[in-house]
């Protein structure tokens, strides 16, 4: 295996799973700060790019670990401390 | 309601979408009917080995289903999207076939407040199911957490109501092959109950997954294997060298609509629904019984107040195995007696191959565009049929219509459907 994803590759893994769950946002609007409900993600959304994101980052995780995740770029470091640990 | 409904009065068949191999919608159907072409191509069934006869659709994925809708700025296609994004193909299809059902009944600018939504089928994800067990198998938390909504057979009646505005009953029923038609028949009896004056029904896609492909092929009701090299020969319902049905991929949809409603907007009437018969042979097997087809049968000529003599057409359930074909031309001859030989007895399977819960409902379409096109279409197989004292359609479409026709859809478990289609119907003043 390479090295460790980098925190923007994580990103682009998370991003492309929010426009393939989320088909109406653009691509522009999603960024570290932003949450996915301000994206227009319903709960069931959410789960589903949450999912999406471990599994193609090959991790495995309950995703009540998620319950305090606020926004994307929180998502991200939590998938990058995954990643690394 | 201006007038009460009897509870026998037909109902009427208002709007009508068919998605097959032949592609999507009545036209198609119709024109591969006519033509007496065959829908079975060789293909590989996983996890079959070789390459087998089966009726596929033109594309196994629900992306490309909903594209033209998407791409042509059809005026549901933004619904289309979003109600359908990431579904399973059989919601799809049930989906398209709805909306042009719904279309042809020109339902469209209609408040639909009075409608209700029966879909016929179960284990409708299983295709899904199958292919989630991979992301289990990896993990548990791999599996989509949407899984559920999407595994439950009711998700075609939450997209359905979604998609169309129908805010009256909605459920599924089920009932093995007789699913399509005892859909038809629980929205009728909807419909005269007065709970809604109108009726979506499904026959939804069966999708099976590999182990019901491998579960089906172990039982021996797959046939056709010596025709793989010319599968447009393979379904022979009736005929001395079948094999076993074909299986084949359908989805199907009708409204269904009392006549006093289809007068009061002045909707044209498609054909009706004048009675249905339904007999449990009381057993869990998937063996036919001839007495409890016959009981079918014989139900639903008496609920339609005809005699076996009134019947001109009879849109078999004709799979073309075995026992099965023997035991339906058994409970006919019972049925008809000398008149089974003037009958036009049919099976739709023998151009299409058998599309499972779909049946019901795309043979009753099936018959329909014959009763409005005015001619029978072939049983393009039957060369040599089991019986001599059975009127058959001929190897090739003849001219003039069905108008009044029997349907008959016989499930595993003993479940035998029966069906009274016909072409006109007046009530008669008292």
């Amino acid at each position: 295996m390479g090295e460790t994803p980098s925190e923007a590759s994580i990103f682009a893994v998370v991003k492309e799973n929010v426009l393939e769950i989320l088909e109406e946002v653009d691509e522009e609007a999603i960024s570290m700060e932003i949450s996915l409900k301000d994206l227009g993600a319903n709960s069931l959304d959410r789960a589903e790019i949450a999912t999406g994101s471990m599994e193609d980052l090959g991790l495995s995780f309950p995703m009540r670990e998620l319950a305090k995740i606020k926004n994307i770029g929180e998502l991200v470091k939590f998938l990058e401390a995954k990643v690394s640990g | 309601m201006s007038e009460s409904r009897r509870w026998n009065e037909p109902v009427a068949v208002s709007g009508m979408g068919v998605i097959t191999p032949y592609g999507r919608g009545v036209a198609a159907f119709k024109q591969a009917l006519y033509e007496g072409r065959s829908a079975i191509g060789s293909a590989s069934l996983a996890p079959l080995e070789g390459s087998r006869p089966v009726g596929l659709l033109a594309s196994q994925s629900p992306g490309e289903w909903i594209e033209p809708f998407i791409s042509g700025e059809h005026q549901k296609g933004k619904i289309l999207k979003k109600v359908l994004r990431r579904k399973p193909l059989p919601v799809v299809l049930s989906a398209l076939a709805a909306l042009e059902a719904f279309e042809s009944a020109d339902l469209e600018k209609d408040n639909p407040g009075q409608m209700g939504i029966v879909v016929g089928g179960h284990s409708l994800a299983s295709s899904y199911d199958f292919e989630m067990r991979r992301k289990f198998d990896v993990s548990p938390n791999h599996v989509a957490p949407s899984f559920l909504i999407q595994l439950l057979d009711t998700d075609h009646v939450g997209v359905l109501s979604e998609l169309l505005g129908i805010h009256g009953t909605g459920l599924t029923v089920g009932g093995a092959s007789a699913s399509g038609q005892m859909a038809i028949i629980q929205a009728a009896n909807l419909i005269r109950l007065e709970e809604v004056d109108r009726c979506l029904v499904i026959g939804p896609l069966a999708d099976l997954n590999p182990m019901a492909i491998q579960s089906l092929d172990a039982m021996g009701a797959l046939g056709g294997h010596e025709y793989s090299g010319k599968p447009t020969l393979a379904s022979r319902p009736f005929d001395q060298a079948r094999s076993g049905f074909i299986f084949s991929q359908a989805c199907g949809a009708l409204i269904l609509e009392s006549v006093s409603s289809c007068k009061g907007r002045r909707s044209p009437m498609i054909g009706f629904i004048a009675g249905s018969g339904v007999h449990l042979d009381g057993t869990a097997l998937p063996s036919p019984s001839s007495r409890g087809e016959q009981n079918a049968m014989t139900r639903a000529l008496g609920a339609a107040g005809l005699t076996p003599d009134e019947v001109d057409t009879l849109n078999a359930h004709g799979t073309a195995s075995h026992a099965g074909d023997i035991a339906e031309l058994e409970a006919i001859a019972s049925v008809f007696g000398a008149h089974a030989k003037s009958l036009k007895v049919q099976s739709t399977k023998g151009l299409l191959g058998h599309t499972l819960w779909a049946a019901g409902v795309v043979e009753a379409i099936a018959l329909l565009i014959q009763m409005g096109s005015g001619f029978i279409h072939p049983n393009a197989n039957l060369k040599n049929p089991i019986r001599t004292d059975i009127g058959f359609a001929g190897r090739h479409t003849s001219q003039g219509g069905p108008s009044i026709a029997l349907s008959n859809s016989f499930g595993f478990g003993g479940i035998n459907t029966s069906l009274v289609v016909m072409k006109d119907w007046e009530r008669k003043t008292l």
